[in-house]
């Protein structure tokens, strides 16, 4: 067991509000994702999960606490250190529509997202990634704009442009959310078959509890900017220390 | 967070509702109809038959006549004629002028709105600076100090005209640059300028484009006017030096005004409405 992959230490960070208040999204959390490991961060709307997701993606730089990606601190890294430091760590986002630059072509996002990891014969991988997120033959994709896609088949592809990273962390925050019922089970799949194979470590910013429960080996729970429970799935989510954890479990409608 | 794309719509299918919004407004194609009426026969003068514009004759001071369909001025110089050849300066500064003032718009508003901080602070007051000093006196001056020429006068309505683009430039930029797409190839280890070239300033260009074509406008007439004053080149064929010329006239030779004058008039309004037609197509608010 080496360093935890990913690790948050004492991370607060405020954003400006229009009117000139600081609003305190995250409150001195601290958390690990170990390799090939699940943690979902659960909440309700506004606990400040998303802004941790994009702290720890690097896409935001937390006003106070350190970030450590395999034992190192981001601070101590140079801006170019930096930038390939966090390609191993790939964002999936609720709504992949967003998330996918209209003018370009699948051929054009996957390539993209090839070169930059430097790969060779960018052409088969391509197909191999389509494939390997279900969009089989991969080829009949290739020429199609993300508007041409349906919504399940755009999360995919969104997250064959994360694979294409050889990423060792998936921070999805809630990836389910922007997809028909119908798709989800499917997507969940998808994640869950990669997770298999691949040994991917997930951060799963979800405000389904349902999700949490089928997918995660821990859980973290975050309320108004801290995280206010955490510890093994199982545990948390049936024996719940935290009167909040509670509230919210109590809140999930239970099929009997 | 769920983030709207408003105009980052897909180009194919936006593309033709686009192009419904513009049919739909119709003052738009009409103007597009004679832009380009303009702009063929601008190309096509060297082949047109009819007298050199600057051809001096013994007809002078002629009032509309089926030999002289506009009539003719004190020189007995032919008005139809004149105006013909005055399409390709008000063009050439128009479509100079506008395609300069866009560069430079883009690249500044690009720059400020992506980076932010001290930077756009600056090129901002700096973009007011040239937004408060009346344009039209400040170009008077300019060309009247360092002597007339088409390149100074497109350079003079270039450097008054940029801050328009660079604004509206600036504003989309910072809304683009905080949509996931663009996080999501940050992520990839993309460096900032290239993201900024590759993704965002691509999605913000359509907006600028009905800036730029009201730019065309404003250049028109500021040529016009500065010619009007005589701060053109004399040996130029142009609406605004056949104005200058033909005011002493007014009262007994109208068509020398009225010619030049409805010339004018006519191809600012049309490109001032090609513009809105354009932001109208540009703008998926405005459902047709």
């Amino acid at each position: 067991m080496g360093a935890p992959l990913l690790s948050l230490r004492g991370i607060t960070h405020g954003f400006r509000r229009s009117g000139g208040a600081l609003v305190t999204a995250v409150r001195d959390v601290s958390l690990e994702v170990g390799e090939g490991e699940t943690v979902a961060l659960v909440g309700e709307s506004g606990s400040g999960k998303s802004t941790l997701g994009r702290i720890a993606l690097g896409l935001i730089r937390p006003d106070t606490g350190r970030v450590f990606i395999a034992g190192r601190t981001l601070g101590e890294m140079s801006s170019g250190e930096l930038r390939r430091a966090r390609v191993a760590f790939q964002p999936i986002f609720q709504d992949a529509t967003a998330s996918l630059n209209p003018r370009r072509t699948v051929r054009d996002l996957l390539g993209q997202a090839l070169r930059q990891r430097g790969a060779d014969s960018i052409a088969e991988l391509r197909i191999d990634l389509l494939e390997s997120v279900g969009l089989r033959p991969g080829r009949v994709y290739l020429e199609r704009y993300p508007h041409e896609l349906s919504g399940g088949q755009r999360q995919r592809l969104a997250i064959a442009r994360a694979l294409a990273m050889q990423p060792r962390l998936i921070v999805a925050d809630e990836p389910l959310s922007g997809a028909d019922v119908s798709i989800r089970g499917q997507i969940l799949n998808l994640l869950s078959d990669l997770k298999k194979e691949r040994g991917l470590a997930y951060l799963m910013i979800t405000h389904d509890i349902s999700i949490a429960r089928a997918f995660a080996d821990r859980v973290a729970v975050m309320s108004q900017g801290q995280v206010v429970e955490q510890g093994p799935a199982a545990e948390v989510l049936t024996r719940p220390a935290q009167d909040y954890t509670k509230r919210l479990l109590a809140a999930v409608p239970e099929l009997r | 967070m769920p983030l709207s794309i408003r105009e980052c719509a897909p180009p194919a299918f936006a593309m033709r509702r686009m192009w419904r919004r513009f049919l739909a407004y119709r003052a738009g194609v009409l103007a597009a109809a004679y832009v380009l009426l303009l702009v063929l026969v601008a190309l096509a003068t060297p082949f047109l038959p009819g007298p050199d514009p600057r051809q001096i004759s013994d007809e002078v001071m002629q009032a509309p006549s089926l030999a002289h369909l506009l009539g003719t001025d004190e020189l007995g110089r032919d008005v139809l004629s004149g105006i013909i050849h005055g399409i390709e300066v008000s063009l050439t500064v128009g479509f100079a002028a506008a395609l300069a003032a866009t560069i430079i718009g883009v690249v500044i508003g690009a720059a400020a709105g992506y980076y932010g901080g001290a930077l756009d602070l600056l090129v901002m007051r700096i973009a007011e600076i040239f937004q408060v000093v009346p344009s039209f006196i400040l170009a008077a001056v300019i060309v009247a100090l360092s002597g007339p020429g088409l390149t100074r006068v497109v350079t003079v309505i270039a450097l008054l005209a940029w801050p328009q683009v660079a604004r509206l430039m600036r504003g989309e930029v910072m809304r683009i640059k905080g949509l996931e797409f663009v996080d999501a190839v940050r992520c990839l280890g993309v460096r900032e300028p290239v993201i900024l070239a590759t993704e965002v300033v691509p999605n913000a260009l359509a907006p600028v484009l009905a800036a730029g074509t009201l730019i065309v406008a404003q250049a028109i007439l500021l040529e016009a006017a500065l010619s009007f004053l005589g701060l053109s080149s004399a040996d130029l064929v142009s609406w605004g030096r056949m104005l200058n010329s033909g005011q002493r006239f007014l009262y007994n030779a109208w068509w020398l005004s009225v010619f030049p004058g409805s010339a004018i008039f006519l191809t600012v309004l049309a490109f001032n409405l090609l513009g809105d037609a354009i932001g109208v197509a540009l703008n998926p608010r405005t459902e047709a």
